[in-house]
Formats: structure tokens, C-alpha cells, sequence
């Protein structure tokens, strides 16, 4: 199926093509601290409209990350550029601090999102890392954001 | 042919229409507190659907601004109103290292910004920040353009 972005002229335009206009799309988010982080609830809906991506995501952990290591979210589909910007926000919840703390989501490569807060000290003390807040993730922790970025 | 929103009955609508849909155009904002700021854009870029605007814009302060001023950016295009609560972002103090996470307001052609400190008045007015060199402005938003 021909989408925005690959249409040709000459082509008959489907009915179910004009209305994959910002359709949505299920997909299985993927949490890390540095390892791959197995997951209570994986919920994960993007649209997209050619370059333009809009994404929701929720996760929680079952299992533990790494200390002292950014804690990322694959993005559903790749990013247009690796130069850091916000794309979105959410919150975090630390479940044995009983925290739960507001993020910025930065777009931190290609294919991930990052998180700052309010506690963060510079542009690098992503939550997960010291300042980010140092948080560990354990089972229960979880994160939830909604994304707008450029695909590649 | 221009997009969504500008098209009549009989015109013919060819693939490049509809495929300039969903596309992402760089632009060059100006950072302003109380007159211009020079910058660094590290990303600056716009999609606009009829008149839907998705903007994401992330700044490096390369001047100094004056404290007791609201900080601003440019937006593509005038807004349709004054909008609250168009986005988010956060705001990088390079010099008191500090991470601010900024709710972001439109006024016609700038975005102004709140974090936590503000009261009725903008970051930058309140809480009073100077723009300082290193200092990082990055934010999403999506608004309703007035054409």
C-alpha cells in the first residue's frame, strides 16, 4: 500500500490509502538501563503522516536496570537527526521512592529517547544517571510520554 | 499547489500534494530577551498541516540576555491566538547548571515559557534568569496557525 510520502502520479489513490491519514499504529515499547529491561506492561501506539511521528507510550518494569546508566526508550520508528532536541514529555515513577517526578523527552539518538527533570545539573545528567535522578529502575517503576518528532 | 485547507473543487491534486504532506521544513528562530540574542540552532524545524503546526526547536545560547525578561523564541508562523500550554521543553542554565522543565505558551509570533518558579510572568521575568552563553532552549510544541 502506497503511503504519504511514496505516492505516484497516475496511480489510483485507495480509499484505504487517503485514510491511513495519522491511522494508529500498535507496537511493543522497549525499555533499557544500559540491559534490556523485561516489562509488567509494554503499551505502545504511534501515527504517522510521512515524516510526521506522534507516539504514546507507557511501560513498567518487572525486572532491574543498570545503576548510574541513562534510562531509554526506543522511538517506534527511526528519527530524521541525532542532534539532541525535546520532543515530548511524561512522568516517571519510582515505585519503592514512591516518586513520581515530571520528564522531558529528549530525542538522544536515532532510535531512543532520554529523560531530564527538574533535578538534572547538566545536559548530559539523564534521569537514570547521578542528578538525573540516580534511579535504578526495579519492578513497578514505570514511564509514560507522548512523543512529535521527524522520521529519518 | 499549496496543501490541506487551501484546495477547491476542481483542482487536480497531484502526488507531490499529497506527498508534501507529513513534511519537515528547517527554519531559523531568534532567541530574544529584551531584544535579539544570538544562538546556536542545533535543530529547528516545523511540519505544518493546514493549520496545524508541529514545531521542535532546541537552542545554545551564545550571548548574554537581561534578567527581569520574559525569554522568547520565533515560531514559523503567526499563531491563530494566544495559546496556553502549546507544549513543553526545558531550559538549561549553563552557568548555575541547572535543568528547568518549561511548560511553553504562544503569543502571535514567539513562544514564552513557565517552569515550576514562575508565577504570572514568564522565565526569564520570573523567575528573573539572565540568558547566558552555553544556555540551552529546547521545546516541542504543536499550534493552531492563523492561515
Amino acid at each position: 500500500m502506497a503511503t504519504y510520502g511514496t505516492f505516484v502520479d497516475g496511480v489510483s489513490l485507495k480509499a484505504s490509502e487517503a485514510n491511513d491519514f495519522f491511522a494508529w499504529t500498535v507496537f511493543t515499547p522497549v525499555l533499557r538501563q544500559s540491559n534490556v529491561v523485561s516489562l509488567n506492561q509494554a503499551i505502545g501506539q504511534y501515527a504517522r503522516v510521512n515524516d510526521v511521528v506522534i507516539a504514546a507510550i507507557f511501560v513498567q518494569a518487572n525486572a532491574g536496570g543498570t545503576s548510574n546508566n541513562r534510562i531509554e526508550i526506543d522511538l517506534p520508528v527511526a528519527a530524521a537527526s541525532t542532534n539532541r532536541r525535546v520532543i515530548g514529555f511524561g512522568a516517571t515513577r519510582d515505585s519503592s521512592a514512591s516518586d513520581f517526578f515530571l520528564v522531558s523527552a529528549v530525542q538522544y539518538s536515532t532510535t531512543r529517547v532520554a529523560f531530564l527533570s527538574n533535578t538534572g545539573t547538566s545536559l548530559t545528567s539523564y534521569v537514570g544517571t547521578t542528578n538525573g535522578p540516580a534511579i535504578t529502575l526495579a519492578n513497578g517503576d514505570s514511564i509514560q510520554c507522548l512523543l512529535t518528532y521527524e522520521a529519518a | 499547489m499549496p496543501g490541506p485547507g487551501t484546495w477547491s473543487p476542481g483542482d487536480i491534486l497531484t502526488a507531490d500534494d499529497l506527498n508534501a504532506i507529513g513534511t519537515w521544513t528547517s527554519y531559523t528562530p531568534v532567541l530574544s530577551q529584551s531584544g535579539d540574542r544570538t544562538a546556536t540552532v542545533n535543530y529547528a524545524s516545523y511540519c505544518k498541516i493546514n493549520k496545524l503546526c508541529f514545531v521542535n526547536v532546541d537552542l545554545t545560547c551564545t550571548t548574554t540576555g537581561s534578567a527581569g525578561n520574559a525569554i522568547g523564541v520565533t515560531i514559523p508562523f503567526t499563531a491563530a491566538s494566544n495559546q496556553d500550554a502549546v507544549g513543553s521543553g526545558f531550559f538549561y542554565d549553563d552557568s548555575a547548571t541547572d535543568v528547568r522543565l518549561l511548560s511553553v505558551d504562544i503569543g502571535s509570533s514567539a513562544v514564552q515559557f513557565f517552569a515550576d518558579d514562575s508565577t504570572t510572568l514568564a522565565l526569564g521575568a520570573t523567575p528573573s534568569v539572565a540568558l547566558g552563553n552555553g544556555d540551552v532552549v529546547s521545546f516541542s510544541i504543536m499550534y493552531e496557525t492563523s492561515t
